[in-house]
């Protein structure tokens, strides 16, 4: 009975320990899209990055969060003031569509190979299927007679 | 494994790489050497051509009208502090050298536009400014930071790089000879 207080203390401890950017933004904190972002003077990932571009960058960051922009609508913003060079991850087109590509390509030719070994692996541990001999009378007949003999 | 399987597979391999290759080459089509690489190889390259919004006022602004004065691009920033300190040189300079055939054309490039336009009104005057949304950054270059100023002359090419602040005296020092050759 006595444990609630102390519940609610861990509770108010923990809101206190949340970064006030993560309470106050729509679906996204500025530390989190930092690491979404590059610093396209030094080209170094936003949040790794003490430049003074980087410096203006997270004030706006922290203004729109502040007006809850979303997510998306702070990205296109971006780009549409910077380019996508802004984006850490790489654009969705050209040769850097390998980027993209490439990863989920070979997990779908590593899972076929798998299956695919699997399959066979499966198949030789039951081994060939067995092959009925043509009937033949006499040794029929002979083993009648051996197995009248053991009555 | 099946004949035919392993047809279907080998084709199916050398279309991958095809496409890989062509991408590739894609790329390198786009991404060609910077203006500022080139510059730095001891190149004099022909100045790319861009077309962008004005960064004051309605409109755009194309490098190419130019095509006929001595172009001085200045690449700048509103946070870029050396870039506050040279705007005093430019628009001298325009003041100078306007009646020879000189223009300084500024770029406000990596920056936020409403940044720029307030710098933009503090510190220039009297010269075109545009706003640079990364591709002209991107063909032209610059080093380890802003500002930077590409000095083009009267047929297109760029013959001088000035990578960092630019002084009064190391502006004369490139645009005399070039003006005195025209004249």
């Amino acid at each position: 009975m006595r444990r609630w207080p102390v519940a609610a203390v861990l509770v108010v401890l923990a809101w206190l320990a949340l970064p006030p950017a993560a309470m106050a933004c729509n679906g996204w904190t500025e530390p989190d899209m930092e690491t979404q972002l590059m610093c396209t003077v030094c080209h170094e990932r936003l949040d790794q990055s003490n430049s003074a571009f980087a410096g203006r960058v997270r004030v706006n960051l922290h203004r729109w969060c502040g007006d809850a922009w979303t997510a998306d609508r702070v990205r296109s913003t971006l780009v549409a003031q910077f380019g996508e060079e802004i984006l850490a991850a790489p654009p969705k087109r050209g040769f850097d569509l390998l980027a993209w590509v490439v990863p989920a390509a070979v997990l779908a030719v590593g899972a076929a190979v798998a299956m695919g070994l699997t399959l066979a692996w499966s198949r030789s541990r039951r081994g060939p299927p067995g092959r009925s001999l043509p009937p033949d009378p006499a040794l029929d007949a002979r083993i009648d007679a051996d197995l009248r003999g053991l009555d | 494994m099946p004949r035919r399987v392993r047809l279907t597979l080998q084709a199916v391999a050398v279309l991958v790489l095809a496409a890989m290759v062509a991408l590739f080459a894609q790329s390198l089509l786009q991404n060609s050497t910077t203006v500022y690489a080139q510059l730095k190889d001891g190149r004099a390259p022909t100045a790319p051509n861009f077309t962008a919004p004005a960064l004051l006022g309605r409109g755009e602004i194309t490098l190419s009208r130019y095509r006929g004065r001595v172009v001085l691009l200045n690449l700048w920033a509103s946070w870029c502090t050396g870039c506050q300190a040279e705007a005093p040189v430019f628009n001298q300079a325009m003041a100078e050298y306007r009646s020879r055939g000189v223009v300084v054309l500024g770029v406000d490039t990596n920056d936020f536009v409403s940044d720029g336009r307030g710098f933009a009104r503090t510190y220039h005057d009297g010269y075109p400014l545009v706003h640079d949304s990364g591709g002209i950054a991107a063909r032209w270059g610059f080093g380890t930071g802003l500002p930077v100023t590409y000095v083009i002359d009267r047929s297109g090419v760029v013959r001088h790089l000035f990578d960092g602040l630019v002084t009064s005296s190391a502006l004369a020092s490139v645009l005399r000879p070039m003006l005195a050759g025209a004249s």
